[in-house]
């Protein structure tokens, strides 16, 4: 398995995943802003590609029903946890 | 002393007139607007822990 790859689509998706966040917390105070509605609508966007491609090369980000239907065998414990890579 | 609020109609509390009459007032605090031009990369903004450069490096970081 190759780690660092699978790290660095992590980082991706926190990175992206911090953007989204911190566009949302903008947004709360300042609903009308149409740049900021449009970065948010695109990170999102890109969020959810890098968590896609995470998700199919190395399984479920999240668990509790959130990561969609279960593969023919329990996958969330098939991967590394993140401090183990 | 005993200082006594009252409640006015928009549902801020106020001081009374004896202590508005002494020229004592609230506190008012004050929040800057933000405002979006500017933004970090994402690698950057994770790393400095806000997208937005007009709110990085505003205190001194302590040594």
């Amino acid at each position: 398995m190759n780690c660092e790859q699978q790290m660095s689509m992590l980082i991706k998706v926190q990175e992206m995943g911090f953007v989204t966040l911190e566009l949302n917390l903008y947004l709360d105070t300042h609903p009308c802003d149409k740049d900021a509605l449009n970065d948010f609508n695109c990170a999102v966007e890109r969020l959810k590609k890098y968590k896609q491609a995470y998700e199919q090369e190395y399984g479920p980000l999240v668990s509790f029903g959130m990561g969609g239907y279960a593969k023919e065998t329990w996958q969330w414990v098939d991967s590394p946890w993140p401090w183990e890579l | 002393m005993k200082k006594e609020l009252y409640k006015t109609s928009k549902q801020m509390w106020m001081p009374t007139e004896d202590e508005a009459g002494m020229g004592m007032m609230l506190a008012h605090s004050y929040v800057p607007w933000q405002y979006y031009d500017k933004a970090f990369g994402p690698q950057e903004a994770l790393m400095k822990g806000t997208l937005f450069p007009e709110l990085y490096g505003v205190y001194m970081i302590p040594q």
